[in-house]
């Protein structure tokens, strides 16, 4: 195992997403607008569910985060089908660097751009009036596990899907879907209740909770610990299935 | 099979043995054996479906064989994928480049993924731009070059760890002329550095100019192996070929195979001259519709007729033959 091979595949990767930025604009650029434009709104609906006085960027800034990072699983996988659409993937495959290499070296960029984002993200929300009233650390940790969760949702999606017509449909369809019923789009409260019974099954849900519990409830550190938890786990289910479903040999097209 | 013997004091690289591999129930190579030696270039020679990029597919660590074996510089490449790795560049039949970056990008790339480092590797993008045309081209982005630009940084990728054993498949497919030459000059340049190149084509006349040892395989076999002039000379023959406006006729020459394909006849003969008159004959009034008549010197694609039977035709054959 060589990371020497794996920073020179993510280097590539950086410069490929340097000529098409597009990811970049739509996971750091268009969070950090919509926070911008629903904060006034978010606000209301926080007087509303008794949080008094609280600023929306303290709901708005995670929730953007939480619905926008979600589109990085698609893009690992648009990654991977442009290698098969440019015939780089066999060049790849027949290079020196192992399939461990190659996955590093293509997902840690992605992983990168995630935390780009909940840097960028909270920056902004600071300067919104956002205040973390709870643990700074446990908000960290639940954004960890998040970043976590993202990259191998990204492996599980590559490994699962083989045109680029899934991934759009997962990434644009899926991650909205997804986010609303995560309580990411609106407060869970304003939902309705059948919402509730189903939110615990998305990743959305448990980061939402977790940021929720830590900005809005003032809650410690360990109030991070089932959410991580819960993220971690999802983490690890998602890289099952990617070990179950990788397989390096098979074809995958822009289109079917 | 025939075996023409070769022998060479230098050692090998590649050591195929016994090579098998089907898909569903289609045999795609049947027990084949390549060896390949520093300095030499091995022609794989045959038509579409002959197994050609399935062998290449194989010794790159692509796909997995049924059976059999294969060495590189000595290694079991089938156990030790990843040990061979270093010793091996693959350029694959299709152009195979990351379009959006740079010529410079592309390589710099791939020499950082085969270690080269630092100056080193500003000198080898240097090399082989050099080589293959692409000094000009160097800070443009793949997708705004030729078609046969990009297949120039498409084997230019495979030469920049200056490898033991080059696979190149199919390299000359949509090329055009300048890129054909200047990539046969670089494979002789190679060979005559010390590297193995096993060469996969179905553009008999580039084996050829490269003077190889030629694997002739059809449906999977190995049918003939043995140096250009060599089964040039040993099963190469002459023939007659004419082209008709419109279906070429239906006849038959004494005692000679007649090959129909379409607007063409061909007929096996090392006497053409003298057989051209007995065509005539055999031809009567379909004559006024003869278009050319060509003599056809022994060749590789003659060698391919006398073993098979069957005219070589890079897409696979339509022919039928006609018993004499």
């Amino acid at each position: 195992m060589s990371l020497r091979r794996s920073f020179v595949i993510s280097r590539n990767e950086l410069r490929v997403l340097r000529r098409d930025p597009s990811p970049l604009i739509f996971v750091l650029a268009v969070p950090v607008l919509v926070t911008y434009i629903l904060r006034g709104g978010v606000g209301a609906i926080l007087e509303v569910l008794g949080y008094h006085g609280a600023p929306g960027a303290d709901f708005a800034v995670p929730a953007q985060i939480v619905t926008f990072i979600f589109f990085i699983p698609a893009f690992i996988g648009t990654s991977f089908i442009r290698e098969h659409v440019w015939a780089t993937w066999d060049r790849l495959r027949a290079s020196s660097a192992t399939s461990a290499e190659i996955l590093i070296g293509k997902v840690v960029p992605m992983c990168a751009l995630g935390l780009c984002q909940l840097a960028i993200v909270f920056s902004v929300g600071l300067t919104l009036g956002l205040h973390v009233r709870g643990s700074t650390l446990g908000v960290a940790l639940v954004a960890a596990a998040l970043v976590l969760c993202v990259g191998t949702l990204g492996l599980a999606v590559t490994s699962v899907f083989t045109t680029m017509g899934q991934i759009n449909a997962f990434g644009n369809v899926g991650s909205v879907a997804l986010a609303g019923l995560g309580g990411a789009l609106m407060p869970l409260a304003v939902l309705p209740p059948w919402v509730h019974h189903i939110a615990p099954a998305t990743p959305q849900y448990w980061a939402m909770s977790g940021f929720n519990s830590l900005i809005l409830n003032g809650g410690k550190v360990s109030a991070a610990f089932l959410p991580v938890a819960v993220l971690a786990a999802f983490a690890a289910g998602f890289s099952l299935i990617a070990l179950w479903r990788l397989r390096f040999a098979d074809a995958k097209h822009s289109w079917a | 099979m025939l075996t023409i013997p070769y022998t060479s004091d230098r050692h090998p690289i590649l050591s195929a043995s016994g090579l098998r591999k089907s898909y569903s129930n289609q045999i795609a190579l049947n027990g084949v054996d390549v060896e390949a030696r520093a300095g030499e270039v091995v022609g794989l020679l045959g038509p579409n479906g002959a197994g050609k990029t399935t062998f290449a597919s194989i010794v790159a660590g692509l796909v997995k064989p049924d059976g059999g074996s294969v060495l590189v510089e000595g290694v079991d490449a089938l156990r030790h994928p990843h040990a061979v790795r270093p010793f091996i560049g693959f350029a694959p039949q299709t152009t195979g480049v990351y379009e959006v970056l740079t010529v410079k990008e592309n390589l710099t790339f791939f020499g950082e993924l085969a270690g080269i480092r630092a100056g080193k590797l500003r000198q080898r993008v240097a090399d082989v731009q050099s080589a293959l045309l692409l000094e000009g081209l160097s800070s443009r982005p793949c997708q705004q070059l030729s078609g046969g630009e990009r297949r120039r940084v498409h084997t230019a990728l495979a030469l920049m760890a200056r490898p033991r054993l080059l696979l190149l498949d199919e390299p000359t497919v949509g090329a055009d002329i300048p890129t054909r030459t200047a990539l046969l000059d670089v494979i002789k340049q190679l060979a005559g550095e010390g590297s193995a190149v096993l060469y996969s084509t179905h553009y008999l006349p580039e084996l050829e100019i490269l003077d190889a040892f030629v694997v002739l395989l059809d449906h999977g076999s190995v049918i003939a192996r043995g140096r250009v002039e060599e089964l040039v000379t040993r099963h190469g023959t002459a023939a007659l070929e004419l082209r008709f406006d419109g279906a070429a006729p239906e006849i038959a020459i004494e005692g000679l195979p007649v090959l129909h394909q379409g607007e063409s006849l061909r007929i096996v003969t090392s006497e053409a001259a003298c057989v051209a008159v007995k065509v005539f004959e055999a031809l009567g009034q379909e004559a006024h519709r003869l278009r050319s008549m060509d003599i056809i010197h022994p060749s590789l694609e003659s060698v391919f007729l006398t073993l098979t039977g069957r005219r070589y035709e890079p897409e696979e054959d339509r022919q039928r033959v006609t018993a004499p």
